[in-house]
C-alpha cells in the first residue's frame, strides 16, 4: 500500500486546526443544548403557570355556568317566564316582568355578574337592571339569533359588542314533571376585570404577561403591552418557543384549555431571557477565533523551526548521497533555536565526519593490500630464479672443480631456501642448527681465521623445536659488530642446555658490547640495530606467538665484554607443539 | 490527532456531526401531552350503606382503569328525581344514572336514555334474557337491571321475641298482622308496623284483589272496582285510628328511608319495604329481620318480582363507550359485586348471585332466600307504565294523605283518584 505522504507542517496545522474545530463545535453543541434545554425548562415553567392560571379560570367559568344553571332551572322563574310568554295584556306583562326580576336576583349575586337577561319565547326580554344597557347594545342580534337556533345547552360570548364584558347565554327549560319544552333563554353578563379580580383574589402572577384567546381572538389580556395583533403574529408561528414579532422577538408559551375552548398565551421578551446567553456565546465565539488563529500561527511557525532545518539536513545528505563531500554544508544558514535541532545537527556532523575517516581509512588499506600482493609477487620470482642460478652456478663450478666456489654457493642456495621457501614457523633445532652451520660457512669463507663459531648442542635435544631461523639473526650480529669494530679474532659460542624441562639456547661473542641504557631500549624495542632486516623485536614476537609466556628474550652485554643472547624455551618437539598448537587453537 | 488520509478525516467529521446531533436534538425535547382522561359522572339514589359500597367499587375500578374520572353524585330518594330533572332540563345529564323500571317511558319519550345496543364495550355476557327485557322501551335497550327485589313484610325478631308474639306467617291475614300489633303495642309500647298507604302498599293491594294500577291499554286505572279502593284507605284509617301504625301527623314517617324509620329506630316491630333495603337497615342498625310476605288471601296474585333498578346511560352522554364498560364490570365483575353485596337487589346472572350468596351474612342469604320463595309465589308484574307514573304517584299520595288527615271522605277518594289517573293517561296520549 503506497501512502501520500503529507508535509509535516500541513499536517501539524490540519491536525491542530481540526482539534479546534472538534472543540469549537462541541462547545457550540453544548451551548445550543444548554439554550434548548433552558428552552425546554422555560417552556415547562411558563407551561405549569398557565395551567395553574387556567385551571382558576376554568373554575370561575364552572361557578358562573351553575350560577346560570341555578337560575335557568328555578321553577318559580321558570313558571313565571312560561306565564309571561302567554301573557298578551300588557299591564299583566309589566306584574310578570317585575315579578321575574324580583326572583332573578335571589340570595347575593357574584360581584363580577354586571348583568342578567331574559329572552322568553317569545323573544320579549327582561333585564334585572334598568340602570344597564339593553342587550342589544351588548350583543349583537346575530349571536342571539344564533344560538337561539342551535341545540346547545349554554354558548360563551366572549366577545361582545362591549369588549369590557363577556356574556354567557344558557337555554332555559321547563323541569316541571321532565317537560324539558324551550322556555327562553337566560344572558349572564361578566365584568371582565372584576371576573377575573374575583377568581385570583391576589393569586395572579403580577409580572407574567397572559392573553387569553378565544377563536385566536384575544378576550382578555393582564397587561396592555400584549396587544391582540402581536399574539396573532406570535401563534402564527409554532405556538410556543421562540417567535419574532415585528423587530423584537417573544418566548411564547400556549396552551390549551381542558375544558373549555379558550388559550392561554404567554410572551416574554426574549431578550430579558436569553439577553446574558446570548452576549456569552457571543464572547465564547469570539474567543475561539481568536484561539484558533493564534493556534494555527503558532503551530505554523513552530512547525517551520522544526521542518526547516530537517529540510536542509536532508539536502545535505542528499548531497552525501552523490559522494558529494566537498560540497557538504554543516552549517544551517538559519539560526537555530531548539535544542533537539541543535543535537541533530551535531551528530549529523560527527557522523560525516566518521564516514569520512572510515572511507579514508578504508582507501588506503585496499592500497596497501594491493602493494602487498605486488610485492609479493615480485618475490615469487626472484627465488626461483635465484635458485637455478646457484645451481647453475654450482655446477659450474664443480665442472672447473672450483670446490670452494661450489661449496659457498651450495651454501647459500640452502640458506636462501630455508629462508624464503618452506611454510612451517618452527622447524627443529638440528635443522636450525644445520641452517646456522651453512651461514657460518660463507662466512667463513668470507672471513677465514678471523671467525671462529663454536657450536655446542646435545644429541639428544636435536627434535627440539625452535622458530625458523630464530638463531642466526643474533649470530649474524655478532659477527657484523665482533668482525667490523676489531681487527681481531671474533668468537660466536651457540650453546644449547637442558635445564628444568626448560631449553636454553644461549650465544655468546667477545664483541666490543654495548651501554646497559643501550641493551634496555632495543630490549624494549624503541631501536633496531643495524643489520639484516629481521629485527630482535621480530623474533620475540615470534616466540611469543608460539609459546605464550612460556618462553623468554634476554640480552645481557657491557661495554668491552660482549653480548651473551639468550632464548629459554619449553623442551617440545616439533610434533608435540603441534599437538599443543592443535589443542589451543 | 493521528490521521490517515482522507477516509479517516471524513470519518472524524461525520462523527463530529453525529455527536452534535445527538447534543442538539437532546435539547428540544417536547413537554409531554397531557394524558387523556375520561370524565364520567355518576348518578345514584340510595342510603349511606349503598353510598360507601359503590363509592368502595368506583376506587376498585379506578385502580384498574386510571384513565377513568369519576365524579358520583349521590342523594337520597326523595332529592334523586328533582336533581335529575334539573340536570336533563340544563342538558347536563350524568353518563350513567340510576333508574326505575316505572320511569323508563318517560326517560326514553324526552329522549334522555342512550340505545345501549349500540354501545361498545357494553357486554352483558350471562345476563338472563327475560331481565335483559326488563330494560327494553319499545324494542329499544335503554337500561340493565342491577338486581331483582319484591316487596316485604320486614319485622324485627328480637322485638316479637321480647313481646313473645308470634312472629309473621306465609299465610297472615291483614287482621293477623293488626292483632300481632296490638299485642306488640300492650308488651313494648311500641308501633305493629311502621306506616301503611304507601304507593307500593297500594300497588299490592290492587294486584291481590286482581287488578292492576293502568289498564293494558294504559288508556284507564286496572282496579277491578272501586270498593278495592275504598277497602284499602278503610283499612289505612282503622291502622291509624287503632293505633297500628303511627298517625297521620306521622305521614312523613312512610318517606323517611328504612333505616331512620321507626322501624330502623325500634320503634316499630315491622316495616313494609323492598327486600334489597333488608340489607342495608340490617348493617346500619344491627338488626336480624325476617322477611314475610305481604299479609291478605290474594298474596299470591299482588306479590310480583320487580326489577330493584337500572342503570342508563345518557343519550348526550360524550363517553358512551366508558359508561357502557363501567356498567358491564358494575353488573358481572365478581370483585365488585362481592362488595355491593345484594344491596341493589338479587344480582341478575346466576355465576354472580353464586358469588354473592358465598361472601354474604346470614341476612343477606335470608333475602336471597326470599327472592327465591316470592319467584314461585307471584304473579308478573305489569310491563308497561305511562310517561306520567311519576305524576301518578304524586296524585297518588297527594290524595292518600288528604284522606290520612281526614280532608277527604274514604268513600270519595276511588273516584278522585280515577279521574286524576286518567286525566294525566289522557295527556299522555296527547303529547306525540
Amino acid at each position: 500500500v503506497t501512502r501520500r505522504l503529507v508535509p509535516f507542517r500541513r499536517r501539524l496545522v490540519l491536525s491542530l486546526g481540526l482539534f479546534v474545530l472538534l472543540v469549537l463545535l462541541l462547545t457550540g453543541a453544548l451551548l445550543t443544548a444548554y439554550r434548548g434545554l433552558s428552552v425546554t425548562m422555560l417552556n415547562r415553567a411558563y407551561s405549569q403557570t398557565l395551567t395553574m392560571l387556567s385551571m382558576t379560570v376554568e373554575d370561575g367559568l364552572r361557578s358562573v355556568r351553575e350560577l346560570a344553571v341555578r337560575i335557568a332551572t328555578n321553577p318559580d322563574l321558570q313558571e313565571r317566564v312560561e306565564a309571561l310568554s302567554l301573557e298578551t295584556d300588557t299591564y299583566e306583562r309589566s306584574v310578570r316582568s317585575s315579578e321575574i326580576v324580583s326572583r332573578m336576583i335571589s340570595g347575593s349575586p357574584p360581584p363580577y355578574l354586571a348583568a342578567m337577561y331574559i329572552v322568553d319565547s317569545t323573544g320579549a326580554v327582561t333585564a334585572n337592571r334598568l340602570d344597564y344597557p339593553e342587550l342589544g347594545a351588548i350583543v349583537s342580534q346575530t349571536t342571539l339569533e344564533s344560538f337561539r337556533r342551535s341545540s346547545d345547552p349554554y354558548r360563551w360570548v366572549y366577545t361582545a359588542t362591549n369588549p369590557e364584558v363577556f356574556l354567557l347565554l344558557r337555554r332555559m327549560r321547563k323541569v316541571a314533571e321532565l317537560s324539558l319544552r324551550e322556555l327562553g333563554y337566560l344572558v349572564l353578563v361578566v365584568d371582565k376585570d372584576r371576573f377575573v379580580r374575583s377568581v385570583f383574589r391576589r393569586r395572579f402572577v403580577p409580572d407574567l404577561d397572559v392573553g387569553i384567546l378565544h377563536n385566536d381572538r384575544l378576550v382578555y389580556s393582564t397587561n396592555t403591552s400584549l396587544n391582540a395583533s402581536m399574539i396573532a403574529a406570535g401563534l402564527a408561528d409554532q405556538g410556543h418557543g421562540s417567535v419574532r414579532v415585528g423587530p423584537e422577538r417573544y418566548f411564547t408559551t400556549a396552551i390549551g384549555a381542558v375544558t373549555s375552548d379558550l388559550r392561554y398565551v404567554c410572551m416574554v421578551p426574549n431578550d430579558l431571557l436569553f439577553g446574558p446567553l446570548a452576549s456569552y456565546n457571543r464572547i465564547a465565539l469570539v474567543a475561539y477565533a481568536v484561539l484558533l488563529v493564534a493556534l494555527l500561527v503558532s503551530a505554523g511557525r513552530v512547525a517551520t523551526s522544526i521542518s526547516s532545518p530537517v529540510v536542509h539536513l536532508a539536502g545535505e545528505m542528499k548531497k552525501i548521497e552523490n559522494e558529494d563531500f566537498s560540497k557538504v554544508s554543516l552549517h544551517h544558514p538559519a539560526r537555530i533555536r531548539s535544542q533537539e535541532v541543535g543535537t541533530l545537527y551535531r551528530e549529523f556532523q560527527v557522523m560525516l565526519r566518521r564516514i569520512d575517516d572510515l572511507i579514508n581509512e578504508n582507501y588506503r588499506k585496499q592500497i596497501l593490500v594491493q602493494d602487498a600482493r605486488f610485492r609479493s609477487l615480485q618475490a615469487q620470482i626472484n627465488p626461483h630464479f635465484l635458485y637455478n642460478t646457484l645451481e647453475s652456478i654450482n655446477w659450474l663450478a664443480q665442472l672447473n672443480d672450483q670446490e670452494v666456489i661450489a661449496s659457498m654457493v651450495q651454501a647459500l642456495g640452502d640458506l636462501l631456501r630455508a629462508s624464503i621457501g618452506g611454510k612451517r614457523p618452527v622447524i627443529p633445532l638440528a635443522e636450525e642448527v644445520e641452517l646456522l652451520r651453512q651461514y657460518v660457512l660463507i662466512q667463513k669463507l668470507r672471513y677465514g681465521e678471523r671467525l671462529e663459531v663454536l657450536i655446542e648442542i646435545p644429541e639428544n635435544l636435536g627434535e627440539i623445536a625452535v622458530p625458523k631461523l630464530a638463531l642466526q639473526p643474533f649470530v649474524e650480529n655478532s659477527i657484523k659488530y665482533g668482525l667490523e669494530t676489531s681487527d681481531g679474532v671474533c668468537r660466536v659460542q651457540l650453546r644449547v642446555e637442558e635445564r628444568e624441562e626448560m631449553i636454553t639456547i644461549s650465544i655468546q661473542d667477545n664483541g666490543p658490547g654495548m651501554e646497559q641504557s643501550l641493551v634496555q631500549r632495543i630490549e624494549a624495542g624503541e631501536i633496531e640495530p643495524r643489520g639484516s632486516g629481521v629485527g630482535i623485536k621480530n623474533i620475540r614476537d615470534r616466540l611469543h606467538e608460539i609459546y605464550g609466556a612460556d618462553c623468554a628474550l634476554s640480552i645481557d652485554s657491557q661495554p668491552g665484554r660482549g653480548v651473551i643472547v639468550t632464548l629459554t624455551l619449553p623442551g617440545l618437539t616439533v610434533q608435540q607443539l603441534s599437538l599443543i598448537s592443535g589443542v589451543e587453537r | 490527532v493521528k490521521l490517515r488520509g482522507s477516509s479517516a478525516q471524513l470519518t472524524l467529521v461525520l462523527s463530529l456531526l453525529v455527536l452534535s446531533a445527538v447534543v442538539f436534538g437532546a435539547g428540544t425535547g417536547e413537554t409531554g401531552s397531557p394524558e387523556t382522561v375520561t370524565n364520567l359522572k355518576i348518578l345514584w339514589w340510595g342510603s349511606q350503606a349503598r353510598h360507601d359500597h359503590t363509592l368502595r367499587v368506583l376506587d376498585l375500578y379506578n385502580s384498574m382503569n386510571p384513565q377513568v374520572e369519576f365524579d358520583p353524585v349521590f342523594v337520597d330518594w326523595n332529592g334523586y328525581w328533582d336533581a335529575l330533572y334539573v340536570m336533563a332540563a340544563a342538558e347536563e345529564m350524568p353518563d350513567v344514572f340510576q333508574t326505575v323500571i316505572e320511569r323508563l317511558p318517560l326517560f326514553h319519550q324526552k329522549g334522555l336514555l342512550a340505545d345501549l345496543a349500540g354501545v361498545e364495550h357494553l357486554d352483558l355476557e350471562g345476563v338472563d334474557p327475560d331481565i335483559l327485557d326488563l330494560g327494553r322501551v319499545d324494542g329499544e335497550l335503554v337500561a340493565v337491571c342491577l338486581g331483582l327485589n319484591a316487596l316485604t313484610l320486614g319485622y324485627n325478631r328480637r322485638l316479637f321475641d321480647e313481646a313473645g308474639v308470634p312472629a309473621p306467617t306465609p299465610f297472615w291475614r291483614w287482621r293477623d298482622l293488626r292483632e300481632a300489633s296490638l299485642d306488640l303495642r300492650s308488651a313494648l309500647g311500641i308501633f305493629g308496623l311502621n306506616g301503611f298507604g304507601t304507593d307500593n302498599d297500594f300497588r299490592y293491594w290492587v294486584r291481590s284483589r286482581g287488578g292492576q294500577l293502568f289498564s293494558e291499554d294504559l288508556r284507564s286505572v286496572g282496579w277491578r272496582s272501586e270498593d278495592d279502593v275504598y277497602d284499602f284507605y278503610e283499612q289505612m284509617l282503622m291502622f291509624q285510628s287503632e293505633g297500628v301504625v303511627p298517625p297521620a301527623e306521622n305521614w312523613v314517617e312512610e318517606q323517611i328511608e328504612e333505616e331512620n324509620s321507626l322501624f330502623g329506630l325500634q320503634r316499630a316491630a315491622m316495616r313494609i319495604m323492598w327486600s334489597n333495603r333488608v340489607v342495608s337497615v340490617h348493617r346500619r342498625r344491627d338488626l336480624m329481620i325476617g322477611l314475610a310476605r305481604l299479609p291478605g288471601l290474594g298474596s299470591r296474585l299482588g306479590m310480583f318480582l320487580r326489577p330493584a333498578m337500572f342503570f342508563s346511560v345518557a343519550a348526550d352522554s360524550e363517553e358512551r363507550e366508558e359508561a357502557g364498560k363501567f356498567v358491564s364490570y358494575f353488573v358481572l365483575d365478581r370483585d365488585a359485586n362481592r362488595i355491593l353485596g345484594a344491596e341493589r337487589g338479587v344480582p341478575v346472572v346466576e355465576s354472580i348471585r353464586q358469588v354473592v350468596t358465598a361472601a354474604s351474612d346470614e341476612q343477606t342469604q335470608a333475602v336471597f332466600y326470599y327472592i327465591d320463595g316470592i319467584s314461585r309465589w307471584s304473579t308478573p308484574m305489569a310491563r308497561r307504565f305511562p310517561a306520567a307514573e311519576a305524576e301518578y304517584r304524586d296524585a297518588y299520595n297527594g290524595l292518600t294523605r288528604d284522606v290520612s288527615f281526614g280532608r277527604i271522605a274514604a268513600r270519595d277518594a276511588p273516584e278522585l283518584l280515577r279521574a286524576r289517573a286518567e286525566q294525566l293517561l289522557a295527556g299522555e296520549r296527547g303529547t306525540p
